[in-house]
């Protein structure tokens, strides 16, 4: 069978990989990076902020034990029943879909180097650039080794001139966080690298000094520098900036040449090459699949009836594809084309709208929303539920996008990742959670219709 | 007993009127304390065009408004070069335009009599072809366009040098003060001061004075009623939209669906559109712009420039004119004049306040004010504003030596240079000087909208007195382009909290008020492709460093 997958993030990969290992011709095409690539560092299956609003409660309210993450999950299906994950866990609970979904990805992301850390058992302790805590359950190589529990000694490495870091600042909010949630806070201090002069410059531009610091000249000019910087029983939590290739082993390297525990911090926007390195080790792995991965971005979907019948790109693909094939037959259609930022619901004319498909819109209460404007859709309390960000598809339980009926409009198109509505991520912290099970969810569903 | 400040004069009310009063005495040596609510020109200063210009508009009906804005522009651009730029202006006619090619021309040519005194061309007559090629985002349906020339200036800056030169000359300034009650000699008689009290501290003190001066902008009638004294106002709500970029090489002049004069206009790195005049009757403490006066301005705006839509807004800005009392006459037709009132005729001596007024005149009417206190306090000294620079204004900035000598960007210290002028080595050499260093480190950009250096916020919180967060929205313009904060407010509150020595729940409290500021600003226009960055927004803010519950 052929299958087309349009959204290139973690949601649409998940959906190819897993069409790809059931034998299916996969093309997905992909405009751009998306938010997968502005990711930071942590999967946040079911993340919680000890000290923030809203999201999921970090402790039983009785006991005040700290909730395991698994937990947090059921939580966050049975206070929404339109959230994706109530439609991704009525069949099976939960533990079992999640385990299987990391086993999957941690192997579609093992070889290229970059490997999925943590378990929904128990939360884990990790700082971001800021200082601030985060309890989260699930991340990547890089912010995935910086678990703070049961770290004797922490040190935040200081790199001179790299903007998006402010040493001192980020020392007194995890002193003050870790001390709020009683993480016994052994020794904090902070290690200056000293960067030699050939690379001090570059720190000002940290995408250049990352990928610097994958190559051997740069390790070698500064190994001396990071040696120094370690100490027994130290866990050093240096800036997201270990390498651009996840397959280079920066990280490992400079835990190596410290000798002692070396993670990075979770990033910020300013400051996030853990989403790079996650996006290109999605690629690699497409590309041992054999996915065909095309840039570009689909114009219209051919429709028969309530079947797909392929897709029609704007511009021509690669030279290997000449302009007269632009049109894309495929037996199923997986629309991982994100929320705002990429592109998978846009503003036109004064109406949101998704753009492909023209599928109804629903806000974060169910609400059909489709022919208001994004302005229509907020209210005053920034921090407060917003419309207008959990606005989506809906789908049925085998995440096939519903018409204005309210039954699916294709048999063969299904949803995945942001573009389904009824969830506000950065809210409930669900994050690249609902993108891997749903993009999954929607791969195994295609393979089979 | 609560600590007390004994000066000549206090002024109440930082906005453009209150800083250039206090920097006006202070230039003849009268000691006053100045006190703010919040932060310099945050109320209507700020809220303006940012513009210096004469007012075509009210060349009809209030000459001298005219006249002064001119003469008082050509003064502000003497004292202060470094926050202007020029604004060459476009008109363009269309044919179902109520006043034709000629009607505009003489208008236009009475206008060009004023020019020379704030130093602009006279206007020029354009063919259809010349203007679609002057400004190619004009609408091709236009007969012909006229040109003219204004300036446009940092309101928000222009009003901080103020009150920093009177600082520096002595005065006692205080953002974050507000005025709980006037002190009232026994009996109910002569106002002698204010008690004030710190809103972020939450102290009270005493400041007494022989004479005290209501700058309150749109706050003018309630600040006067604390003394029982009724000043009437007629306060117009006007809004403007900010666009991500500039959408126009040249400003343009548009009419709105009810004949309003309004234009787009390029304004430091970004354009803005506007305004409305509305009257208003709300609350003036939480003011928002509202969907429909989004939609008046676009509406407007599109028939000059048909693309209009295409290009992001990133958020609003709004603000209430104190304009002065009328009845029986449309916003657009009220007089942009403004008085000094001398409170003792209503049983409150010792009492002054100034109300109504343009931007572009202000440095007259402070000069005014000043006399009029002067006056009553028997001193003679002759004003000083009009030739005395401002702070950073007394010379030009070498961009490259400087951008070399501190190993910054060129582009940031550009910017740098348009807010501090001569002071910019000043700004660049209070970098980070407490850390040891392998060698020395260069300034780091914290907002690259702007840009915003580290070494820049630094200097307005060990100089400047900025005392929060949201006050660098205004002081350096952190946090309001494309991202609207997401990438810069982590790192620049780390740089302040450094400074102030803020705790770690203190940060948290501040960035929540910026984040909260930021969004009251960008809902209102929120839409296009402005949505995909507050998404990243909302992820940064909520799922990313979030807040103190």
């Amino acid at each position: 069978m052929k299958a087309v997958v349009v959204g290139g993030g973690l949601a649409g990969s998940s959906a190819a990989l897993e069409l790809a290992s059931r034998g299916a011709e996969v093309t997905l095409v992909c405009a751009a990076p998306g938010a997968t690539a502005l990711s930071w560092g942590t999967l946040d299956v079911a993340a919680a902020s000890p000290l923030r609003r809203g999201g999921l409660p970090l402790r039983d309210p009785a006991s005040g034990h700290p909730l395991a993450p698994i937990v947090r999950l059921h939580a966050v299906a049975a206070a929404n029943p339109a959230h994706p994950y109530a439609t991704l866990f009525r069949e099976r609970g939960p533990e079992e879909e999640v385990k299987e979904a990391v086993a999957a990805l941690d192997a579609w992301l093992a070889p290229s180097g970059l490997r999925v850390h943590g378990s929904l058992a128990q939360t884990r302790w990790l700082a971001d650039v800021h200082g601030a805590l985060r309890a989260a359950d699930l991340a990547f190589s890089g912010a995935g080794e910086g678990d703070l529990e049961g770290a004797e000694e922490i040190a935040l490495v200081d790199v001179p001139g790299l903007p998006g870091f402010e040493v001192r600042s980020a020392l007194r909010t995890l002193a003050a966080e870790m001390a709020a949630v009683g993480l016994a806070s052994r020794a904090l201090s902070i290690v200056r690298l000293a960067l030699p002069e050939a690379l001090r410059d570059d720190a000002a531009q940290p995408a250049r000094f990352a990928r610097n610091l994958d190559a051997d000249a740069a390790r070698g000019a500064l190994q001396d520098a990071v040696a120094a910087l370690g100490a027994e029983g130290r866990l050093l939590l240096v800036p997201p900036v270990l390498g651009l290739d996840p397959a280079a082993g920066t990280r490992a390297w400079f835990e190596a040449t410290a000798g002692c525990r070396a993670a990075e911090l979770v990033g910020a926007p300013a400051l996030s090459l853990a989403g790079f390195r996650l996006d290109r080790a999605l690629g690699a792995a497409l590309s041992r699949a054999g996915v065909e991965r095309i840039a570009g971005r689909v114009e219209r979907v051919e429709i028969e009836g309530v079947r797909v019948r392929g897709v029609q790109l704007a511009e021509p693909g690669p030279p290997s594809r000449p302009a007269d094939t632009a049109m894309l037959p495929c037996d199923a259609l997986v629309l991982a084309t994100g929320r705002f930022v990429g592109g998978g619901i846009v503003e036109r004319g004064g109406q949101l709208v998704e753009p492909l498909l023209g599928l109804p819109l629903h806000d974060l209460a169910g609400r059909r929303v489709d022919s208001l404007a994004a302005n229509q859709l907020v209210r005053g309390d920034y921090e407060g539920e917003q419309p207008l960000f959990g606005t989506g598809v809906r789908t049925d339980m085998r995440l096939r996008p519903l018409g204005p009926d309210g039954l699916p409009r294709f048999a063969n198109c299904f949803a995945a990742g942001d573009l389904l509505g009824s969830f506000d991520p950065a809210r409930d912290r669900t994050g690249l959670g609902v993108a891997l099970l749903s993009g999954r969810r929607a791969g195994i569903e295609a393979a089979a219709c | 007993m609560s600590p007390c400040i004994r000066v000549p004069v206090l002024v109440v009310g930082g906005g453009i009127n209150g800083a250039g009063i206090a920097r006006d005495l202070a230039l003849r040596g009268v000691r006053c304390a100045l006190v703010e609510r919040r932060e310099f020109g945050s109320g209507t200063s700020w809220a303006s065009s940012g513009m210096i210009h004469g007012g075509l508009r009210y060349l009809q009906k209030d000459p001298d408004v005219t006249l002064h804005s001119c003469v008082d522009s050509g003064a502000i651009q003497r004292i202060a070069p470094h926050l202007i730029f020029r604004i060459p202006f476009v008109m363009p006619v269309f044919p179902e335009d109520p006043i034709g090619p000629e009607l505009v021309e003489i208008g236009l040519e009475m206008y060009d009599q004023y020019q020379p005194f704030k130093n602009g061309r006279s206007h020029t007559r354009l063919s259809r072809a010349e203007a679609l090629r002057l400004e190619p985002a004009l609408s091709p349906r236009l007969e012909c366009a006229f040109t003219l020339d204004e300036w446009g200036v940092d309101a928000a800056r222009l009003t901080a040098a103020n009150a920093l030169d009177a600082a520096e000359r002595g005065a006692v300034v205080l953002t974050h003060t507000e005025l709980v009650e006037w002190l009232r000699e026994p009996g109910g008689g002569r106002v002698v001061g204010g008690r004030m009290r710190d809103r972020i501290n939450g102290e009270e003190f005493v400041i007494e004075a022989d004479v005290c001066m209501n700058a309150g902008g749109p706050w003018v009638p309630k600040l006067a009623a604390l003394a029982g004294v009724e000043v009437r106002l007629r306060p117009g709500k006007g809004i403007h939209l900010v666009f991500e970029r500039r959408v126009s090489n040249l400003a343009v002049y548009a009419r709105g669906v009810d004949g309003r004069d309004m234009f787009t206009f390029p304004h430091e790195q970004n354009s803005m559109a506007g305004t409305t005049d509305d009257d208003f009757y709300g609350d003036l403490d939480r003011l928002e712009a509202t969907e429909d006066e989004v939609a008046y301005v676009l509406q407007a705006m599109e028939r000059s420039i048909p693309s209009i839509r295409r290009h992001r807004v990133t958020h609003t800005i709004q603000g209430v004119r104190p304009t002065l009392w009328g009845f029986g006459k449309n916003e657009d037709e009220l007089s942009r004049d403004y008085v000094v009132v001398d409170h003792a005729r209503d049983g409150a001596p010792g009492l002054f306040t100034i109300a109504g007024g343009k931007l572009a005149a202000y440095r007259l009417m402070a000069e005014d004010a000043a006399d009029r206190l002067c006056t009553a306090l028997g001193v003679r000294e002759p004003g000083r504003s009009a030739t005395t620079p401002l702070p950073g204004g007394d010379g030009a900035l070498d961009v490259l030596a400087t951008a070399k000598r501190f190993r910054t960007p060129v582009a940031a210290v550009v910017r740098l240079g348009f807010r501090h002028g001569t002071r910019t080595s000043q700004v660049l050499a209070d970098h980070d000087t407490d850390l040891p260093m392998d060698g020395a480190t260069a300034p780091r950009v914290v907002c690259a909208c702007e840009p915003v250096l580290d070494a820049e916020l630094r200097h307005v919180v060990t100089r400047e007195g900025v005392r929060r967060l949201t006050d660098c929205t205004l002081r350096v313009r952190l946090g309001v382009g494309a991202c609207q904060g997401a990438g810069c407010v982590g790192n620049a509150v780390a740089v302040l909290a450094d400074a102030l020595d803020w705790s770690a729940a203190r940060c948290v409290e501040e960035v929540r008020a910026f984040v909260d500021e930021r969004w009251r600003a960008v809902a209102p226009a929120l839409g296009g492709s402005h949505l995909a960055a507050m998404e990243i927004h909302r992820h940064s803010f909520l799922a990313g460093r979030g807040f103190t519950s």
